[in-house]
């Protein structure tokens, strides 16, 4: 590993030590975690409708996957205003997965960042296989959380 | 053939006959057929990449809008089948007046599809209205479901 890279490591490890008060506080309340979170759908359906060059079949399949995203986070948002959930998210871990989820997604945020403008095929497969990865993990955790409602336990 | 009068099929037997071709038990397969649009969806996902952009450049917003309102229905469907697989909300999502209501809805998703692949999309009609309802009816779907699950516990 060269210095400059061993740096870098050390530069991310630091940032996330220094985040760790910032991820404790939002996954001990699921409410905050959905508003922290609630833009960032949006915030990459915006980066995908400015930008310049990507094919318009790729634009639709990655909007159809947002929209099932919103759709998914909704329902969770909704069983949770509802007190539908019956501590579930008290957990901690259960926040957190969910976090976990929303930070996948900024991901395509990066990739799309880092192309500049303008998404090739390759690039805009990753945004939408990242987009995929979110939503099947919101739908897992719907059904850990559905499970959790009907079992009345803990178990994953 | 001289004189033979070729009846065309309605929009509920193409339904009948192209989509739900597999059925056998009437109830429970026209349930799994109406609860899981996701099969529309990635037909309707199949004819927006597919068709030619020249049609579409008129109205390209109207598609775009409606691609990610579909992909809402998708999302809201899906958490209903979760509800419908775990068996929380069965006896609702079974009730006659609520069959009927994932039937239609089903068939009018499978229905936009149709229009979509044979280009049959009305001058100021705007897709992205039409998939909003849809969204919307699932929504509220999803709604009653999780109450009715909620107060079976």
């Amino acid at each position: 590993m060269s210095g400059q890279e061993s740096l870098e490591v050390r530069a991310s490890g630091a940032d996330l030590e220094a985040l760790k008060g910032l991820i404790d506080f939002l996954s001990g309340d699921f409410y905050d975690s959905l508003q922290a979170t609630k833009d960032i759908p949006s915030a990459v359906l915006r980066k995908v409708m400015d930008l310049d060059r990507i094919a318009e079949a790729d634009r639709r399949v990655i909007y159809l996957e947002l929209g099932a995203i919103f759709g998914l986070r909704a329902a969770l948002e909704w069983a949770y205003s509802e007190g539908a959930t019956y501590g579930y998210f008290s957990q901690k871990e259960h926040v957190k997965d969910f976090l976990r989820l929303m930070s996948k997604a900024t991901e395509a945020l990066e990739v799309i960042n880092e192309n500049d403008g303008s998404l090739d095929e390759a690039a805009a497969r990753r945004v939408y296989m990242i987009l995929q990865d979110v939503e099947l993990g919101l739908q897992s955790l719907i059904i850990s959380l559905l499970r959790y409602a009907h079992n009345g336990s803990g178990s994953r | 053939m001289a004189g033979a009068v070729i009846k065309e099929k309605t929009k509920q037997e193409i339904f009948w006959t192209d989509f739900v071709r597999y059925h056998v038990d009437a109830n429970s397969y026209l349930f799994s057929a109406a609860a899981e649009p996701w099969q529309v969806v990635i037909r309707l996902k199949g004819s927006l990449t597919d068709t030619s952009m020249n049609m579409f450049n008129d109205r390209l917003e109207d598609y775009l809008e409606a691609a990610y309102l579909l992909g809402e229905a998708a999302g809201f469907s899906e958490a209903l089948r979760l509800l419908y697989e775990l068996g929380l909300a069965k006896d609702y999502l079974e009730r006659p007046k609520v069959l009927a209501r994932l039937q239609k809805l089903a068939f009018e998703l499978y229905w936009l599809t149709l229009r979509l692949d044979r280009t049959k999309i009305r001058r100021n009609e705007s897709l992205a209205q039409k998939t909003a309802g849809l969204a919307y009816a699932f929504y509220r779907l999803f709604e009653k479901a999780l109450k009715a699950a909620k107060a079976k516990r």
